[in-house]
């Protein structure tokens, strides 16, 4: 297209219909001295021409290339200006961003709003399935639907109940074998049990990133024995809740505590502990478990209590005569 | 249940676009905190159950709590010998802002900018709960203290 259908002008250079409207620079630039002009022709084929004259009007009107004089005048000129420099520009800068953070605050607030209606919305329908799943759920076969399900309960935060199924999910087998792994050096250290919170730290700092929550490790605990791991979860009378290895018997750690108790005379826990590098929490459990054993004597006083050997059960009587 | 599946991928492009803008606010504001944990649980959602929950994904909020638990039982560990197991909520939090405070290489290379409310330690502890290691918040008159369960043993 050499010449314009409309009006007949030479087009040699470029195609003026495709022109970019809003950059006047570029055309100009585009246009090749050959032709010298100093206008540019624009070409409304489909129409639009009302819309480009009202937008150039208003630009000009704008006077945009003036503006812009202006507004660096004003910055020169204030930095020099006393009153709003020193101290009332500086509160003026906090009480500005103070509001900036009180509108996004809002904003968040607002937005938070609208992810709890989402969030309750998802609630309700998860608690209506639930209810349906609610026999299946119970007695422990766990197919897909329902081991999804439950992930799905977890993932959403949803307070399930641990029942009495075995069948947990699979995140938390997986957290149980990690956790095994990661016991596995520790739990020979520590003479074969270590409480929860210890567990819970530890493991929690080895890990650095996406930790695990407490719900987690205590799930996942529950879970060594239905995977065949070597160790298992134990609840103490006094709430106290240990992870215990499988080959450490009650047996073995009797024997210990009477060895130290017939060794190095009657003992008090925290004696026990600073022999054994233990906790003492632990050490009270292991005393009461042995004594309930009957090989070791509680003596209360004033002073503490302190452990015996049990010399009553083993006493024979000789008889003098 | 199909239908559960659809409106979960709808509620996580959500919370992803939620957690894109605000995450970082959750760590540094704890009144945004504090509000979010509060319309959980008025929905009866646990944000801080599973670390495998979207909450604990998205928003960042179980590294968050768990990692104020791990501090919490160490602070009250280390004390125990100077306050038989029974810490004022205020020196506990002040402890905590200097163990958070002059650590940058915390574990999870926490930034030092981080106000920790009265709020966050009590939610921090209740989630504890599940390890069975006797934290509780007791009143005692105007001041909160908190109490790790020492057994029935006397020492």
């Amino acid at each position: 297209m050499i010449k314009c259908e409309m009006c007949e002008a030479d087009l040699r250079s470029f195609d003026v219909n495709n022109l970019d409207f809003e950059n006047d620079a570029e055309t100009s630039k585009n246009f090749k001295p050959t032709v010298k002009s100093d206008f540019v022709r624009l070409a409304f084929r489909d129409g639009g021409s009302n819309a480009f004259y009202e937008k150039l009007k208003s630009a000009m009107a704008a006077k945009e290339w003036e503006k812009v004089h202006e507004t660096s005048n004003i910055k020169v000129t204030s930095d020099f200006d006393p009153g709003l420099g020193g101290l009332v520009g500086i509160i003026r800068n906090a009480e500005q961003s103070q509001k900036e953070q009180k509108e996004t605050l809002n904003q968040a607030f607002k937005d938070l709003d609208g992810l709890m209606a989402n969030t309750s919305e998802m609630v309700k329908l998860a608690e209506s399935i639930r209810n349906k799943l609610s026999k299946e759920l119970d007695s422990g076969t766990s197919t897909d639907e329902t081991s999804a399900f439950r992930t799905y309960l977890i993932e959403l935060g949803i307070p399930n109940p641990v029942t009495k199924d075995s069948a947990g999910s699979t995140y938390h087998k997986e957290l149980a074998r990690q956790l095994a792994e990661f016991l596995d050096n520790f739990l020979e250290k520590e003479k074969g049990m270590m409480s929860l919170t210890d567990i819970y730290c530890l493991f929690n700092r080895a890990r650095g990133v996406a930790l695990i929550s407490p719900e987690d490790l205590y799930k996942a605990c529950s879970q060594f024995e239905h995977l065949n791991l070597p160790m298992r979860l134990r609840k103490f009378s006094s709430g106290l809740m240990v992870v215990e290895s499988v080959h450490h018997s009650d047996e073995q750690i009797a024997q210990r505590i009477l060895h130290h108790i017939k060794t190095k005379g009657p003992l008090t826990a925290i004696e026990l502990a600073s022999l054994d590098k233990m906790s003492v929490v632990l050490v009270n459990e292991q005393l009461q478990m042995v004594e309930e054993k009957g090989l070791i004597c509680k003596d209360e006083s004033v002073e503490g209590v302190r452990f015996y050997d049990n010399l009553i059960i083993n006493f024979r009587w000789e008889r003098n005569n | 249940m199909q239908q559960l599946r659809d409106q979960l991928q709808v509620f996580k492009t959500n919370l992803e676009e939620f957690a894109r803008k605000y995450r970082k606010d959750i760590r540094k504001n704890p009144m945004f905190r504090a509000r979010f944990q509060k319309m959980c649980s008025n929905i009866g959602v646990d944000p801080l159950a599973s670390n495998k929950g979207f909450w604990a994904e998205f928003l960042g909020v179980g590294d968050f709590y768990y990692e104020l638990g791990v501090q919490i039982i160490e602070i009250c560990l280390s004390t125990r010998g100077r306050n038989g197991g029974l810490v004022d909520l205020d020196e506990l939090k002040r402890q905590l802002v200097k163990m958070r405070g002059g650590n940058n290489s915390g574990i999870s290379g926490s930034n030092s900018s981080q106000e920790i409310s009265d709020d966050d330690i009590i939610r921090s502890i209740k989630t504890l709960k599940p390890l069975g290691n006797g934290f509780e918040i007791l009143q005692i008159g105007d001041r909160k203290m908190v109490r790790r369960k020492v057994t029935s043993l006397k020492i």
